[in-house]
Protein backbone atom coordinates (compact mmCIF):
# COMPACT_ATOMS: atom_id res chain seq x y z
CA UNK A 1 0.00 0.00 0.00
CA UNK A 2 1.12 3.46 -0.88
CA UNK A 3 1.81 6.41 1.62
CA UNK A 4 -0.84 8.36 -0.75
CA UNK A 5 -3.08 4.91 -0.87
CA UNK A 6 -2.82 5.14 3.33
CA UNK A 7 -3.79 8.77 3.93
CA UNK A 8 -6.96 8.35 1.17
CA UNK A 9 -8.25 5.29 3.41
CA UNK A 10 -7.86 7.59 6.71
CA UNK A 11 -8.89 10.96 5.37
CA UNK A 12 -11.95 9.06 4.43
CA UNK A 13 -12.76 7.72 7.92
CA UNK A 14 -11.43 10.92 10.11
CA UNK A 15 -15.12 11.41 11.41
CA UNK A 16 -14.81 7.79 12.31
CA UNK A 17 -11.72 7.81 13.98
CA UNK A 18 -13.04 11.15 15.64
CA UNK A 19 -16.59 9.51 17.04
CA UNK A 20 -14.77 6.53 18.61
CA UNK A 21 -11.82 8.62 20.75
CA UNK A 22 -14.80 11.09 21.53
CA UNK A 23 -16.69 7.99 22.73
CA UNK A 24 -13.61 6.11 24.72
CA UNK A 25 -11.60 9.42 26.01
CA UNK A 26 -13.06 13.10 27.13
CA UNK A 27 -10.35 15.35 26.80
CA UNK A 28 -9.47 16.37 23.20
CA UNK A 29 -5.66 16.44 23.75
CA UNK A 30 -6.06 12.58 24.15
CA UNK A 31 -8.10 12.26 21.49
CA UNK A 32 -5.69 13.55 19.35
CA UNK A 33 -2.79 11.63 20.95
CA UNK A 34 -4.29 8.57 20.37
CA UNK A 35 -5.08 8.71 16.93
CA UNK A 36 -1.43 9.99 16.23
CA UNK A 37 -0.08 7.09 17.68
CA UNK A 38 -2.84 4.37 15.86
CA UNK A 39 -1.66 6.45 12.50
CA UNK A 40 1.57 5.93 13.38
CA UNK A 41 1.32 2.52 14.51
CA UNK A 42 -0.99 1.37 11.69
CA UNK A 43 1.89 3.06 9.31
CA UNK A 44 4.46 1.00 10.43
CA UNK A 45 2.74 -2.24 10.71
CA UNK A 46 0.93 -1.63 7.13
CA UNK A 47 3.14 -4.48 5.47
CA UNK A 48 1.34 -6.93 7.85
CA UNK A 49 -2.05 -6.41 6.74
CA UNK A 50 -3.01 -8.68 4.12
CA UNK A 51 -6.03 -7.45 2.78
CA UNK A 52 -6.24 -3.43 2.08
CA UNK A 53 -10.02 -4.20 2.21
CA UNK A 54 -9.75 -5.02 6.29
CA UNK A 55 -7.83 -1.81 6.68
CA UNK A 56 -10.17 0.39 8.58
CA UNK A 57 -11.34 -2.34 10.68
CA UNK A 58 -7.88 -3.04 11.69
CA UNK A 59 -7.09 0.77 12.20
CA UNK A 60 -10.36 0.87 14.58
CA UNK A 61 -9.18 -1.66 16.26
CA UNK A 62 -5.35 0.06 17.38
CA UNK A 63 -7.26 3.42 17.91
CA UNK A 64 -9.64 1.13 20.71
CA UNK A 65 -5.89 -0.12 22.28
CA UNK A 66 -4.44 3.38 22.05
CA UNK A 67 -7.68 4.98 24.26
CA UNK A 68 -7.21 1.93 26.17
CA UNK A 69 -3.16 3.12 26.79
CA UNK A 70 -4.40 6.27 27.61
CA UNK A 71 -7.31 5.05 29.86
CA UNK A 72 -4.97 3.32 31.90
CA UNK A 73 -2.08 5.93 32.14
CA UNK A 74 -4.27 8.40 32.92
CA UNK A 75 -5.20 6.14 35.48
CA UNK A 76 -1.79 6.42 37.24
CA UNK A 77 -1.37 9.76 37.11
CA UNK A 78 -4.82 11.06 38.58
CA UNK A 79 -5.54 9.99 42.09
CA UNK A 80 -9.49 8.69 41.35
CA UNK A 81 -10.58 9.79 44.74
CA UNK A 82 -10.32 13.37 43.30
CA UNK A 83 -11.85 13.04 39.81
CA UNK A 84 -14.94 15.65 39.59
CA UNK A 85 -18.32 15.20 39.82
CA UNK A 86 -19.75 14.03 36.18
CA UNK A 87 -21.14 17.43 34.67
CA UNK A 88 -24.47 17.43 34.33
CA UNK A 89 -26.39 18.38 31.34
CA UNK A 90 -23.45 19.36 29.86
CA UNK A 91 -23.59 17.25 26.98
CA UNK A 92 -26.42 16.54 23.81
CA UNK A 93 -28.68 13.82 25.68
CA UNK A 94 -27.88 11.35 23.17
CA UNK A 95 -24.20 11.30 23.15
CA UNK A 96 -24.54 11.67 27.14
CA UNK A 97 -27.08 8.33 27.33
CA UNK A 98 -24.67 6.65 24.90
CA UNK A 99 -21.34 7.82 26.88
CA UNK A 100 -22.87 6.81 30.14
CA UNK A 101 -23.44 3.03 28.82
CA UNK A 102 -20.46 0.66 30.27
CA UNK A 103 -17.74 0.41 27.26
CA UNK A 104 -19.02 -3.40 26.61
CA UNK A 105 -22.17 -2.03 25.43
CA UNK A 106 -20.82 1.17 24.27
CA UNK A 107 -18.57 0.09 21.75
CA UNK A 108 -20.20 -2.15 19.69
CA UNK A 109 -23.67 0.35 19.45
CA UNK A 110 -21.19 2.68 18.16
CA UNK A 111 -19.29 1.01 15.67
CA UNK A 112 -22.74 -0.78 14.56
CA UNK A 113 -25.59 1.47 14.60
CA UNK A 114 -23.70 4.93 14.53
CA UNK A 115 -20.47 3.81 12.13
CA UNK A 116 -22.36 1.12 10.10
CA UNK A 117 -20.01 -2.04 10.49
CA UNK A 118 -21.22 -5.22 10.42
CA UNK A 119 -21.63 -7.05 12.96
CA UNK A 120 -18.46 -9.65 11.67
CA UNK A 121 -16.20 -6.24 11.70
CA UNK A 122 -17.12 -5.12 15.13
CA UNK A 123 -16.63 -8.81 16.31
CA UNK A 124 -12.83 -8.58 14.98
CA UNK A 125 -12.78 -4.88 16.62
CA UNK A 126 -13.32 -5.98 19.89
CA UNK A 127 -11.71 -9.20 20.08
CA UNK A 128 -15.52 -10.55 20.91
CA UNK A 129 -17.34 -13.63 19.34
CA UNK A 130 -20.18 -12.45 17.03
CA UNK A 131 -22.71 -13.92 19.67
CA UNK A 132 -21.07 -11.46 22.19
CA UNK A 133 -21.91 -8.50 20.14
CA UNK A 134 -25.28 -9.76 19.50
CA UNK A 135 -25.96 -9.79 22.83
CA UNK A 136 -24.48 -6.67 24.09
CA UNK A 137 -25.89 -4.70 21.17
CA UNK A 138 -29.46 -6.09 22.61
CA UNK A 139 -28.81 -5.13 26.11
CA UNK A 140 -26.79 -1.63 25.21
CA UNK A 141 -30.41 -0.69 23.06
CA UNK A 142 -32.51 -1.62 26.44
CA UNK A 143 -30.35 0.28 28.76
CA UNK A 144 -30.16 3.06 26.34
CA UNK A 145 -34.41 2.92 26.14
CA UNK A 146 -34.34 2.88 29.67
CA UNK A 147 -32.48 6.19 29.87
CA UNK A 148 -34.06 8.10 26.93
CA UNK A 149 -37.11 6.39 27.63
CA UNK A 150 -38.18 6.14 24.10
CA UNK A 151 -37.20 3.66 21.43
CA UNK A 152 -33.83 3.87 19.66
CA UNK A 153 -32.19 2.20 16.32
CA UNK A 154 -34.65 0.80 13.99
CA UNK A 155 -34.13 -3.15 14.39
CA UNK B 1 -37.53 6.41 17.87
CA UNK B 2 -33.92 7.94 17.85
CA UNK B 3 -32.15 7.15 15.11
CA UNK B 4 -28.65 6.21 13.71
CA UNK B 5 -28.81 9.78 12.47
CA UNK B 6 -29.19 11.41 15.61
CA UNK B 7 -26.87 10.08 17.52
CA UNK B 8 -24.52 10.74 14.56
CA UNK B 9 -25.28 14.28 15.41
CA UNK B 10 -25.18 14.77 18.89
CA UNK B 11 -22.14 12.84 18.97
CA UNK B 12 -20.80 15.52 16.61
CA UNK B 13 -18.42 15.97 14.02
CA UNK B 14 -14.09 15.93 14.05
CA UNK B 15 -13.67 20.27 13.78
CA UNK B 16 -10.74 21.37 11.93
CA UNK B 17 -8.00 20.95 15.14
CA UNK B 18 -8.69 17.39 14.48
CA UNK B 19 -8.52 17.13 10.69
CA UNK B 20 -5.35 19.16 11.05
CA UNK B 21 -4.39 17.07 13.60
CA UNK B 22 -4.80 13.88 11.43
CA UNK B 23 -3.20 15.58 8.48
CA UNK B 24 -0.12 16.86 9.97
CA UNK B 25 0.24 12.63 11.33
CA UNK B 26 -0.01 11.51 7.69
CA UNK B 27 2.17 14.46 6.43
CA UNK B 28 5.02 13.19 9.24
CA UNK B 29 4.77 9.79 8.34
CA UNK B 30 4.93 10.42 4.38
CA UNK B 31 7.88 12.83 5.11
CA UNK B 32 9.96 10.25 7.57
CA UNK B 33 9.60 7.45 4.58
CA UNK B 34 11.38 9.53 2.08
CA UNK B 35 13.82 11.52 4.06
CA UNK B 36 15.20 8.72 7.09
CA UNK B 37 16.56 11.55 8.76
CA UNK B 38 19.84 10.70 10.78
CA UNK B 39 19.97 12.18 14.95
CA UNK B 40 23.65 13.38 15.86
CA UNK B 41 23.60 11.69 19.39
CA UNK B 42 26.06 13.00 21.94
CA UNK B 43 28.65 10.54 23.06
CA UNK B 44 27.04 9.84 26.57
CA UNK B 45 23.76 9.84 25.52
CA UNK B 46 25.00 7.07 23.13
CA UNK B 47 26.61 4.90 25.95
CA UNK B 48 23.36 5.07 27.71
CA UNK B 49 21.28 4.00 24.83
CA UNK B 50 24.01 1.41 24.42
CA UNK B 51 23.89 0.16 27.77
CA UNK B 52 19.84 0.44 27.80
CA UNK B 53 19.74 -1.87 24.57
CA UNK B 54 22.58 -4.34 26.09
CA UNK B 55 20.02 -4.60 29.52
CA UNK B 56 16.76 -4.59 26.91
CA UNK B 57 17.86 -7.24 24.33
CA UNK B 58 19.16 -8.92 27.79
CA UNK B 59 15.51 -9.43 29.72
CA UNK B 60 13.81 -10.11 25.62
CA UNK B 61 16.11 -12.98 25.71
CA UNK B 62 14.92 -14.23 28.96
CA UNK B 63 12.48 -17.07 29.16
CA UNK B 64 11.06 -15.82 32.74
CA UNK B 65 9.50 -12.66 32.94
CA UNK B 66 11.22 -10.50 35.50
CA UNK B 67 10.65 -6.29 36.72
CA UNK B 68 12.94 -5.05 33.30
CA UNK B 69 10.79 -7.11 30.99
CA UNK B 70 7.57 -5.42 32.52
CA UNK B 71 9.43 -1.83 32.58
CA UNK B 72 10.24 -2.70 28.95
CA UNK B 73 6.75 -3.67 28.17
CA UNK B 74 5.62 -0.48 29.38
CA UNK B 75 7.88 1.41 27.17
CA UNK B 76 9.53 2.56 30.61
CA UNK B 77 13.22 1.03 30.38
CA UNK B 78 14.56 4.89 29.90
CA UNK B 79 13.02 6.27 32.59
CA UNK B 80 15.36 3.99 35.34
CA UNK B 81 19.27 4.06 35.27
CA UNK B 82 21.85 1.38 34.48
CA UNK B 83 22.27 1.03 38.14
CA UNK B 84 18.71 -0.41 38.68
CA UNK B 85 20.07 -3.95 37.55
CA UNK B 86 22.02 -3.97 41.13
CA UNK B 87 19.52 -3.59 43.15
CA UNK B 88 17.16 -5.98 41.76
CA UNK B 89 16.81 -9.11 44.95
CA UNK B 90 16.71 -12.50 43.72
CA UNK B 91 16.21 -15.89 45.23
CA UNK B 92 14.76 -13.91 48.17
CA UNK B 93 14.38 -16.44 51.24
CA UNK B 94 10.37 -16.83 51.19
CA UNK B 95 7.69 -18.74 52.83
CA UNK B 96 5.57 -19.75 50.18
CA UNK B 97 2.06 -20.92 49.75
CA UNK B 98 -0.38 -22.79 47.72
CA UNK B 99 -4.25 -22.71 46.77
CA UNK B 100 -6.26 -26.04 45.68
CA UNK B 101 -5.79 -24.04 41.76
CA UNK B 102 -1.65 -22.81 41.96
CA UNK B 103 1.49 -22.14 44.04
CA UNK B 104 2.81 -18.84 44.49
CA UNK B 105 6.48 -17.77 44.45
CA UNK B 106 8.31 -14.47 44.36
CA UNK B 107 10.79 -14.03 41.71
CA UNK B 108 12.51 -11.05 42.65
CA UNK B 109 12.14 -8.10 43.57
CA UNK B 110 13.44 -4.28 44.53
CA UNK B 111 12.71 -2.09 47.52
CA UNK B 112 14.91 1.82 47.41
CA UNK B 113 12.71 2.97 50.81
CA UNK B 114 10.41 4.35 48.90
CA UNK B 115 8.70 2.27 46.49
CA UNK B 116 8.93 -1.55 46.45
CA UNK B 117 8.79 -3.70 42.96
CA UNK B 118 7.78 -7.81 43.38
CA UNK B 119 7.20 -9.93 40.45
CA UNK B 120 5.31 -13.28 41.57
CA UNK B 121 4.72 -16.49 39.38
CA UNK B 122 1.58 -18.41 40.00
CA UNK B 123 1.81 -21.62 38.41
CA UNK B 124 -1.21 -23.91 38.24
CA UNK B 125 -1.16 -27.44 39.72
CA UNK B 126 -3.91 -28.79 37.78
CA UNK B 127 -4.02 -30.25 34.59
CA UNK B 128 -6.93 -28.37 33.46
CA UNK B 129 -6.60 -24.98 34.98
CA UNK B 130 -5.71 -21.48 32.88
CA UNK B 131 -4.83 -18.54 35.07
CA UNK B 132 -6.10 -14.96 34.86
CA UNK B 133 -5.60 -11.45 35.85
CA UNK B 134 -7.04 -9.76 38.48
CA UNK B 135 -9.49 -7.56 36.48
CA UNK B 136 -13.28 -8.83 36.85
CA UNK B 137 -14.32 -7.13 33.68
CA UNK B 138 -11.20 -6.49 31.41
CA UNK B 139 -11.58 -4.73 27.90
CA UNK B 140 -8.97 -7.20 26.11
CA UNK B 141 -8.38 -10.68 28.38
CA UNK B 142 -6.35 -11.45 25.41
CA UNK B 143 -4.26 -8.44 25.01
CA UNK B 144 -4.29 -8.60 29.54
CA UNK B 145 -2.15 -11.40 29.38
CA UNK B 146 0.87 -9.74 27.70
CA UNK B 147 2.40 -8.61 24.52
CA UNK B 148 2.27 -11.91 22.46
CA UNK B 149 -1.66 -12.40 22.61
CA UNK B 150 -1.82 -8.48 21.91
CA UNK B 151 -2.84 -9.12 18.12
CA UNK B 152 -4.69 -12.57 19.03
CA UNK B 153 -7.76 -13.00 16.93
CA UNK B 154 -9.15 -15.53 19.70
CA UNK B 155 -11.36 -14.67 22.92
CA UNK B 156 -9.80 -16.11 25.95
CA UNK B 157 -12.49 -19.08 26.33
CA UNK B 158 -11.56 -20.38 22.59
CA UNK B 159 -7.95 -19.83 23.78
CA UNK B 160 -8.21 -21.99 26.93
CA UNK B 161 -9.52 -24.58 25.07
CA UNK B 162 -7.36 -24.46 22.42
CA UNK B 163 -4.68 -24.90 24.98
CA UNK B 164 -7.08 -28.06 26.61
CA UNK B 165 -8.12 -26.13 29.34
CA UNK B 166 -11.71 -26.01 30.81
CA UNK B 167 -11.44 -24.04 34.26
CA UNK B 168 -10.37 -19.81 33.99
CA UNK B 169 -9.19 -19.44 37.13
CA UNK B 170 -8.79 -15.12 38.29
CA UNK B 171 -5.57 -14.59 40.48
CA UNK B 172 -5.66 -11.97 42.71
CA UNK B 173 -3.15 -10.43 45.21
CA UNK B 174 -3.56 -8.47 48.28
CA UNK B 175 -1.24 -7.22 51.34
CA UNK B 176 -2.24 -8.55 54.66
CA UNK B 177 -0.69 -5.44 56.21
CA UNK B 178 -3.17 -3.09 53.98
CA UNK B 179 -5.93 -5.19 55.11
CA UNK B 180 -5.18 -4.09 58.78
CA UNK B 181 -4.95 -1.01 58.03
CA UNK B 182 -1.67 -0.11 57.32
CA UNK B 183 0.39 1.41 54.37
CA UNK B 184 0.77 -1.31 51.91
CA UNK B 185 2.45 -2.51 48.59
CA UNK B 186 0.02 -3.47 46.23
CA UNK B 187 -1.13 -0.18 44.32
CA UNK B 188 -0.93 -1.83 40.88
CA UNK B 189 -0.66 -4.90 39.17
CA UNK B 190 0.36 -5.96 35.21
CA UNK B 191 0.09 -9.51 34.24
CA UNK B 192 1.45 -12.10 31.22
CA UNK B 193 0.95 -15.71 30.94
CA UNK B 194 4.28 -17.43 30.21
CA UNK B 195 4.27 -20.11 27.84
CA UNK B 196 4.32 -22.78 30.74
CA UNK B 197 1.05 -21.49 31.81
CA UNK B 198 2.24 -19.49 34.82
CA UNK B 199 1.09 -16.14 35.30
CA UNK B 200 3.40 -14.06 36.10
CA UNK B 201 3.12 -10.67 37.88
CA UNK B 202 4.49 -7.48 38.78
CA UNK B 203 3.42 -5.22 41.63
CA UNK B 204 4.27 -1.95 42.53
CA UNK B 205 3.76 -0.25 45.48
CA UNK B 206 4.29 3.01 48.05
CA UNK B 207 6.18 1.92 51.28
CA UNK B 208 8.03 5.11 52.70
CA UNK B 209 11.01 3.39 54.97
CA UNK B 210 13.98 4.26 56.12
CA UNK B 211 14.39 0.80 57.82
CA UNK B 212 16.90 -1.74 56.90
CA UNK B 213 14.01 -3.82 56.27
CA UNK B 214 11.05 -4.35 54.86
CA UNK B 215 8.62 -7.53 55.93
CA UNK B 216 5.72 -8.11 53.55
CA UNK B 217 3.29 -10.52 53.95
CA UNK B 218 0.98 -11.38 50.65
CA UNK B 219 -2.56 -12.83 50.49
CA UNK B 220 -2.73 -14.79 47.16
CA UNK B 221 -6.37 -15.74 45.71
CA UNK B 222 -7.61 -17.76 43.24
CA UNK B 223 -11.24 -17.40 42.01
CA UNK B 224 -12.90 -19.81 39.48
CA UNK B 225 -14.31 -17.16 36.57
CA UNK B 226 -17.65 -19.06 37.26
CA UNK B 227 -18.15 -18.71 41.40
CA UNK B 228 -18.25 -16.01 43.23
CA UNK B 229 -16.41 -17.29 46.48
CA UNK B 230 -12.73 -18.00 46.39
CA UNK B 231 -11.11 -20.91 48.47
CA UNK B 232 -8.97 -19.93 51.17
CA UNK B 233 -5.92 -17.67 50.22
CA UNK B 234 -2.31 -18.73 50.15
CA UNK B 235 0.33 -16.51 52.62
CA UNK B 236 3.61 -15.83 50.83
CA UNK B 237 5.98 -14.05 53.19
CA UNK B 238 9.30 -12.45 52.45
CA UNK B 239 11.38 -9.86 54.03
CA UNK B 240 12.96 -7.44 51.08
CA UNK B 241 16.45 -5.34 52.04
CA UNK B 242 15.76 -1.43 52.14
CA UNK B 243 18.87 -0.56 49.07
CA UNK B 244 17.71 3.10 50.09
CA UNK B 245 17.59 6.31 47.89
CA UNK B 246 21.11 7.79 47.22
CA UNK B 247 20.79 11.39 47.63
CA UNK B 248 18.07 14.45 48.52
CA UNK B 249 17.85 17.81 47.58
CA UNK B 250 15.37 20.54 48.99
CA UNK B 251 14.24 24.26 47.85
CA UNK B 252 16.35 26.97 49.43
CA UNK B 253 12.77 29.68 49.12
CA UNK B 254 9.35 29.09 48.41
CA UNK B 255 7.09 31.24 45.85
CA UNK B 256 3.63 32.45 45.78
CA UNK B 257 1.41 31.28 42.64
CA UNK B 258 -0.60 34.09 42.36
CA UNK B 259 -3.22 33.13 39.70
CA UNK B 260 -4.03 29.78 41.52
CA UNK B 261 -3.95 31.04 44.85
CA UNK B 262 -1.09 29.18 46.31
CA UNK B 263 2.38 29.39 47.80
CA UNK B 264 5.09 26.47 47.43
CA UNK B 265 6.77 26.21 50.89
CA UNK B 266 9.17 23.73 50.24
CA UNK B 267 10.08 21.37 46.93
CA UNK B 268 12.26 18.04 47.80
CA UNK B 269 13.71 15.45 45.26
CA UNK B 270 14.87 12.26 46.21
CA UNK B 271 17.25 10.40 43.59
CA UNK B 272 16.98 6.21 43.35
CA UNK B 273 18.14 4.27 40.38
CA UNK B 274 14.38 3.15 39.75
CA UNK B 275 13.03 6.82 39.89
CA UNK B 276 13.53 10.89 41.27
CA UNK B 277 10.72 11.40 43.83
CA UNK B 278 9.23 14.29 43.83
CA UNK B 279 7.66 16.08 47.12
CA UNK B 280 6.13 19.98 46.71
CA UNK B 281 4.31 21.07 50.02
CA UNK B 282 2.17 24.28 49.03
CA UNK B 283 -0.33 26.46 51.28
CA UNK B 284 -3.71 27.89 49.97
CA UNK B 285 -2.84 32.04 50.41
CA UNK B 286 -5.88 33.16 48.10
CA UNK B 287 -9.04 30.74 48.83
CA UNK B 288 -11.28 32.15 46.06
CA UNK B 289 -8.44 31.71 43.47
CA UNK B 290 -7.50 28.06 44.48
CA UNK B 291 -11.33 27.46 44.64
CA UNK B 292 -11.24 28.56 41.07
CA UNK B 293 -8.82 25.42 40.11
CA UNK B 294 -11.82 23.31 41.45
CA UNK B 295 -8.62 20.76 43.10
CA UNK B 296 -7.68 20.08 39.71
CA UNK B 297 -4.16 21.94 40.41
CA UNK B 298 -0.73 20.15 39.89
CA UNK B 299 2.47 21.22 39.58
CA UNK B 300 4.49 20.50 36.51
CA UNK B 301 8.63 19.89 36.48
CA UNK B 302 9.77 21.41 33.38
CA UNK B 303 13.50 21.01 31.93
CA UNK B 304 15.36 24.13 30.86
CA UNK B 305 14.08 23.94 27.70
CA UNK B 306 10.08 24.82 29.31
CA UNK B 307 9.56 20.48 28.55
CA UNK B 308 7.84 18.62 31.36
CA UNK B 309 10.40 16.09 32.92
CA UNK B 310 8.78 12.69 31.81
CA UNK B 311 7.41 10.37 34.86
CA UNK B 312 9.51 7.69 36.56
CA UNK B 313 9.08 4.40 36.19
CA UNK B 314 5.94 3.68 39.29
CA UNK B 315 4.55 6.21 37.05
CA UNK B 316 2.13 7.55 39.67
CA UNK B 317 1.51 10.76 41.34
CA UNK B 318 -1.37 12.21 44.07
CA UNK B 319 -2.24 15.73 45.98
CA UNK B 320 -3.51 15.46 49.56
CA UNK B 321 -4.09 17.57 52.19
CA UNK B 322 -0.82 17.86 54.46
CA UNK B 323 -2.55 18.48 57.74
CA UNK B 324 -6.53 19.02 59.38
CA UNK B 325 -6.43 23.14 58.74
CA UNK B 326 -7.91 22.51 54.56
CA UNK B 327 -5.08 25.15 53.90
CA UNK B 328 -2.17 22.66 53.31
CA UNK B 329 -0.75 20.34 50.73
CA UNK B 330 1.42 17.88 49.31
CA UNK B 331 1.89 16.41 46.16
CA UNK B 332 4.10 13.50 45.38
CA UNK B 333 5.51 11.73 42.64
CA UNK B 334 7.73 10.29 40.92
CA UNK B 335 10.31 11.65 37.92
CA UNK B 336 12.80 9.91 35.69
CA UNK B 337 15.63 8.84 37.47
CA UNK B 338 18.42 10.86 37.05
CA UNK B 339 22.60 10.36 37.52
CA UNK B 340 22.36 13.59 39.40
CA UNK B 341 19.69 15.62 41.15
CA UNK B 342 19.77 19.36 39.71
CA UNK B 343 20.70 22.64 41.45
CA UNK B 344 17.48 24.52 39.96
CA UNK B 345 14.30 23.09 39.39
CA UNK B 346 11.30 25.01 37.36
CA UNK B 347 7.55 24.34 38.66
CA UNK B 348 5.02 24.84 36.50
CA UNK B 349 0.88 25.09 38.02
CA UNK B 350 -1.29 22.83 35.75
CA UNK B 351 -5.26 22.78 36.01
CA UNK B 352 -5.44 18.40 35.40
CA UNK B 353 -9.47 19.07 34.23
CA UNK B 354 -9.31 22.26 32.24
CA UNK B 355 -5.95 21.85 30.73
CA UNK B 356 -4.78 25.35 31.25
CA UNK B 357 -1.50 26.80 32.88
CA UNK B 358 -0.86 28.62 35.43
CA UNK B 359 2.22 30.59 36.11
CA UNK B 360 5.63 29.69 36.40
CA UNK B 361 8.83 29.58 39.47
CA UNK B 362 12.12 28.36 39.35
CA UNK B 363 13.40 26.88 42.50
CA UNK B 364 17.05 26.72 43.73
CA UNK B 365 18.05 23.75 45.46
CA UNK B 366 20.56 22.28 47.99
Amino acid sequence: MTSDDFARHIIDMTQTLYRVACSQLSASADREDAVQETLRKAWEKRGRLRDERYLRTWVIRILINECHNIQRREKRVTPMEALPPAASGAQPPLKAALLSLDERFRMPILLYYIEGYPVEDVAAMLHVPKGTVKSRMARGREKLRDILMEEVFES
Amino acid sequence: MKTSDDFRRDMGSAGPAFEASVRRTLAQLHANEEEHPVKKLSTGLVIVLCILAIITAAVAAASQWGIFDFLSYRGQMNQVLPAAQQIVQTQVPQQSGATVYAAFTLREAIYDGEKSYLVLAATPLKENVMLVGPDTHPEDWMGDLGPQFADSELCVADYAHQQGKDLLVRVNIADNAAMQGLEGCVNSMDCVLEADGSLVLMIAGNQSTSAAELPIELLCYTTPLDESAAPAPATLSFTLANTQTTASVSSKQSAVFADCGVEVTRVVLTASPMNTYARIEFTVTDADAYAKTDDGLWFEFLDENGQRLPSGASGEGSVGPAGEDGLSYVQKESLIAMEQLPKTVTLRGYNCWEKNRYETHTFEME
